[in-house]
């Protein structure tokens, strides 16, 4: 197994799209950070009833919610460029016909796209932490200028909790990256992969919206969808209430009657082992000719 | 050419009644052919005649309906890495990561491949004459340049068999020349080599063996003297060529005689000429011109695919 992962490592480390998808995830957070610091310069309130103070804001800003913070941008427009990265990665073998190279070069096709598969999840938990090396290295900058350089919040179970939500992110990002890659797999191209999964994401929220309108046992199927589990297990992330929070707090998922918790990553798993199979079984089971 | 299938020559690789079906179309029927070690053997056939579809079969690529392929001993429709392991192939076109260098692309392939010397690479490089342009990513290479690192990755694992599928394609003259004249050197290695081209003044120069495909059914298979069926015909002409013809017909061992483009082609072998000579002599026929009958194997190819039809 070692060469055809080392032989995959060796390409997306030199594909240039996986350093494109990489800088673009590092420069939202930038962004996102300068844009939020510029405005705690403001004297304003924020909030729904009012309730933040552009003091809290920057207090937000401060090292201790960074790892949180910078987990939030990667579970919400990471999982956009996870989708990108893994069908790519795969649709892209077939559309330059190096898929018929691969195919008689390794040990057998599953290991191939076990291979693949596998590679794709190091360099996207790579990306993660790399956006969260970054939030936190802004953050210091931000923390230690505004003479916020007190660690005291750096215990053990403080560190244990970001390596959760760390693992939580990654966690949400795997069914749909798993679809991406399956549908890419299936469809033999790269747009497939992207087309058919950023349609679902699109799609659901408002067939979801729809579904509950209607009532009745409608009402039901979306708490099923992959993104209402996904919510829910980012809901566990903590993060200060001032901060942007790109996806539903816990009392909005409380209040539409979401699944538990461990009920949600259940769901995920299964998505995610489903997506998987159909991708392995229609990559061992079909010709290989060009894309 | 010499004749290579020698009694202690190893088989290769035998294709053993192959089918393939497409929905409703048949790529392949009841295909049977061998390939021994030493030799050159081309496959060839009119487009959509099932040449491709054959290779990607033999290449573990494409499940085929009924029948077996075996490589080496090795079932490559069971289990095709045992076999892949020792062949080296350029199945259609060259294919190659765009943004990776020539060398890169064949660095990547020893890493997934395993126990290629590094050295391994920059000879295949240098075999195939694209050293220079080594360093130069493949999206900027021309076809021809990319059929050359096509044929490097072919090699780069010191194949016992060697799949080429149209190798020449792209390629200039002088670079036509240069595989023309490496097909054979790797069978005179002792490898065998399996060779898909349309260019079939260069298969006749490299072939030991031939197999005709049409509609994916074998239709002819043997050596390329043979199939060219030298010395088997006599080119004749006569001032008028209808007496000869009539006194063509009453020699009794004188197998067919057929009309073309102002020359009679007479089945007789190439040695009975001069008792031919004598007989139309005796008969107060005397002929111009009598020759060997030399045909080509594209000749061959276009009647027996019925290709050369409306020509």
């Amino acid at each position: 197994m070692r060469p055809i992962l080392a032989f995959e490592y060796f390409k997306l480390r030199k594909w240039m799209t996986t350093w494109i998808l990489a800088l673009i995830l590092v420069g939202l957070i930038v962004l996102l950070y300068s844009v939020l610091w510029s405005i705690s310069g403001q004297e304003r309130t924020f909030g729904s009833h009012n309730q933040f103070t552009s003091e809290d804001l920057r207090r937000a800003l401060f090292l201790q919610s960074a790892v949180p913070f910078s987990l939030s941008i990667v579970g919400s427009f990471g999982i956009i460029l996870s989708v990108v990265l893994a069908a790519g990665a795969v649709g892209s073998e077939y559309s330059w016909g190096t898929v018929r190279l691969v195919a008689t070069a390794s040990r057998g096709r599953i290991r191939m796209i076990a291979a693949k598969l596998a590679m794709v999840c190091a360099f996207i938990a790579a990306g993660a932490l790399a956006a969260v090396i970054v939030g936190v290295t802004y953050s210091a900058v931000i923390t230690f200028a505004n003479g916020g350089a007190n660690l005291h919040f750096v215990t053990g179970s403080f560190l244990l909790d970001q390596l959760e939500s760390y693992l939580r992110t990654l966690f949400v990002i795997a069914p749909y990256t798993a679809l991406a890659f399956s549908l890419a797999v299936i469809g033999r191209s790269t747009m497939a992969g992207i087309g058919g999964t950023l349609g679902l994401i699109l799609v659901e929220p408002i067939i979801g919206a729809l579904m509950r309108e209607a009532g009745g046992w409608w009402h039901e199927v979306p708490r099923a969808f992959p993104n209402s589990n996904l919510q829910i297990i980012l809901a566990q992330n903590k993060l200060p209430d001032v901060l942007p929070r790109f996806g539903p707090s816990e009392e909005e998922l409380a209040r539409r009657g979401a699944y538990s918790w461990e009920l949600a990553a259940l769901l995920l798993v299964v998505y995610t082992v489903v997506f998987l199979v159909l991708a392995l079984v229609a990559f061992r089971r079909r010709d290989i000719t060009t894309g | 050419m010499s004749e290579s299938q020698g009694n202690d020559q190893r088989e290769i690789l035998r294709i053993e009644g192959l089918w393939k079906r497409y929905g409703r179309v048949l790529a392949v029927r009841d295909l049977n052919l061998n390939v021994v070690q030493g030799e050159v053997f081309s496959f060839l056939g009119p487009n959509g005649s099932g040449k491709s579809t054959t290779v990607g079969i033999i290449l573990g690529l494409i499940r085929p309906t009924r029948g077996r392929v075996l490589a080496f001993g090795n079932d490559m429709t069971k289990n095709p890495w045992p076999g892949l392991q020792r062949i080296g192939a350029l199945a259609e076109s060259a294919a190659f990561y765009p943004y990776l260098s020539g060398r890169d692309n064949l660095q990547a392939l020893a890493t997934l491949l395993g126990g290629i010397a590094p050295a391994r690479i920059a000879e295949t490089l240098e075999m195939v004459g694209l050293s220079q342009r080594a360093g130069d990513t493949f999206r900027t290479y021309s076809l021809g340049m990319k059929q050359r690192l096509g044929i490097a990755a072919a090699l780069l694992r010191d194949p016992e068999l060697v799949i080429l599928d149209e190798p020449t394609n792209g390629l200039d003259p002088s670079g036509t020349a240069e595989v023309r004249e490496l097909i054979p050197s790797l069978a005179r290695q002792g490898r065998a080599v399996f060779l898909c081209s349309h260019l079939l003044h260069e298969v006749q120069q490299v072939s030991d063996r031939v197999a005709i495909v049409k509609d994916g059914r074998l239709i002819a298979q043997g050596p390329v003297t043979q199939l060219l069926r030298r010395g088997e015909y006599l080119r004749m002409r006569a001032e008028d060529n209808e007496p000869l013809k009539r006194a063509l017909s009453a020699v009794p061992w004188v197998r067919g005689v057929e009309s073309h483009d102002g020359y009679l082609r007479v089945a007789v072998p190439v040695h009975r000429a001069a008792e031919l000579n004598r007989a139309l002599s005796a008969q107060q026929v005397y002929v111009s011109e009598i020759t060997p009958w030399e045909t080509d194997l594209e000749s061959v190819f276009l009647e027996l695919t019925g290709e050369g039809a409306g020509r």
